[in-house]
């Protein structure tokens, strides 16, 4: 037998879940012409029916995410891939306050040099855009 | 101080350029990441639903049973979780197992968006500590407060400028790859919860309905016959005793009420799902360039059109 698609079997479900409402309207507008035992009778098929629609409904749904799991894989992926830039920002963050320090340092040994400490940031800003446009 | 003033205008070059082409917010980026965030991580409790919809089901299916045959109660509950069912029992276990994989296919969602939202951020690239430290490079230099204050400025400025193109980059670049993806998982949950839970809501209702209207009409056959010796004077029916009829109507019409606020939560949680899809799509088109006026602005609404569906979504779980 084929096996069933996620969009098969929720028709599936559709369609006894419709058919179990229309057996209950019709039992409930012949209540009182039906006899206990066919009263009976139809609220169990009407039961049988929406319990199979169900049913449907929870396979199509594990074959929905079955056709999903390519798609989780790559999309994680891509959240790998964000995280890493993130973590990478972090590490030039902390690069910057390294090489911020230096400059102090710099400042505070050659004093009178404010061209030396100006080149030193703009030392900063090329080591930043390398490292940041390296991995992008 | 020739030289000085040289290089001050140098760095103010560098900064303005890099600004020019890098420097536009990304905070519509970081709003629509972080509510629809917050939008998403309300949907483990609509998943645990679809089992608690089939067992409620369940439940009313026992309760009507055991009006004809008592002694098989414990069997019956027993076999709640049952999945080896002829159609007697609904097999709530296979919405069991499925519970934990659609969380987690959500999940994925949430931590996409949650992660999309943290490298949009504004606090990634704060130097500001460090470039506090910048000010003491200046002492005994013959620069005067004024002048340390723009330096400072324009190289936190420079610097956010570099790392925002960094981000930028990588941000317009998963986003336009990963588009396709995005749809058809935002597509895929949408269906589940929209069309799937809603189908099992029905079925809970159908099961709720079947169980009212049979046990108003089987009241009825009970009571007539003690109660014939009151009748309408215009018929000349017995009549009932309205009040047990009453109070079952009542309860009937409240949990009918409960199952089409969930109803309405699932299809506002649809909606929530599409505007994500719509908003990703928007970024993408874009074709990664992040820093269109127009692109972020319609980020920017599905975000607000998302938060103002959050409330019809929260008001049933």
């Amino acid at each position: 037998m084929p096996t069933l698609t996620a969009e098969q079997s929720f028709q599936l479900a559709q369609n006894y879940s419709a058919i179990a409402h229309e057996t209950d309207l019709y039992r409930f507008r012949n209540f009182d012409s039906l006899s206990a035992a066919e009263r009976a009778t139809l609220e169990d098929r009407a039961r049988s029916m929406r319990n199979f629609s169900s049913e449907f409904v929870a396979i199509s749904i594990t074959l929905d995410l079955d056709d999903l799991e390519g798609t989780l894989n790559n999309i994680e992926d891509a959240t790998t891939r964000m995280r890493r830039a993130i973590e990478r920002l972090r590490k030039i963050g902390n690069v910057i306050n390294v090489l911020t320090a230096g400059i102090t340092l710099a400042g505070a040994i050659i004093p009178g040099s404010p061209v030396a400490v100006l080149s030193a940031l703009e030392m900063v800003v090329i080591s930043v855009n390398e490292a940041t446009h390296d991995e992008a | 101080m020739k030289h000085i003033i040289e290089n001050l205008r140098a760095l103010i070059l560098i900064g303005l350029v890099i600004s020019a082409t890098a420097c536009r917010d990304l905070s519509a980026i970081r709003k629509f990441a972080e509510v629809a965030t917050v939008a998403n991580q309300k949907f483990p409790a609509l998943a645990k639903d679809l089992k608690g919809s089939c067992l409620r089901q369940r439940a009313l299916q026992i309760n009507r049973d055991n009006l004809r045959t008592p002694e098989n109660l414990a069997e019956r509950l027993a076999a709640l979780l049952n999945e080896n069912s002829n159609g007697q029992e609904p097999r709530c276990g296979l919405f069991a197992q499925q519970e934990e994989p659609l969380i987690q296919a959500n999940k994925v969602l949430v931590n996409y968006l949650q992660t999309m939202g943290e490298l949009a951020a504004d606090d990634l690239t704060s130097y500001s500590n460090a470039l506090n430290g910048l000010g003491d490079a200046f002492i005994g230099v013959d620069f005067n407060e004024a002048e340390v204050t723009a330096v400072r400025g324009l190289a936190g400025l420079v610097l956010k400028a570099a790392t925002e193109g960094y981000r930028r980059k990588t941000l317009g670049s998963v986003i336009t790859k990963h588009d396709a993806q995005v749809a058809t998982l935002t597509a895929k949950l949408k269906d589940i919860v929209t069309r799937k839970y809603v189908l099992q809501l029905t079925n809970e209702n159908d099961e709720l309905d079947n169980y009212y209207i049979t046990a108003i009409k089987d009241y009825e056959k009970f009571a007539s016959p003690s109660t014939a010796r009151l009748t309408t004077v215009s018929t000349n029916q017995p009549l009932l005793n309205p009040l047990p009829v009453v109070h079952t109507i009542n309860t009937w019409v409240d949990e009918r009420a409960k199952l089409q606020m969930k109803k309405e939560a699932a299809l506002a949680y649809g909606e929530i799902l599409d505007n994500i899809a719509k908003g990703h799509k928007a970024l993408a088109d874009g074709g990664g360039k992040l820093d269109d006026r127009k692109t972020l602005l319609a980020a920017l609404g599905y975000a607000k059109t998302i938060f103002s569906l959050i409330d019809d979504f929260r008001a049933a779980f």
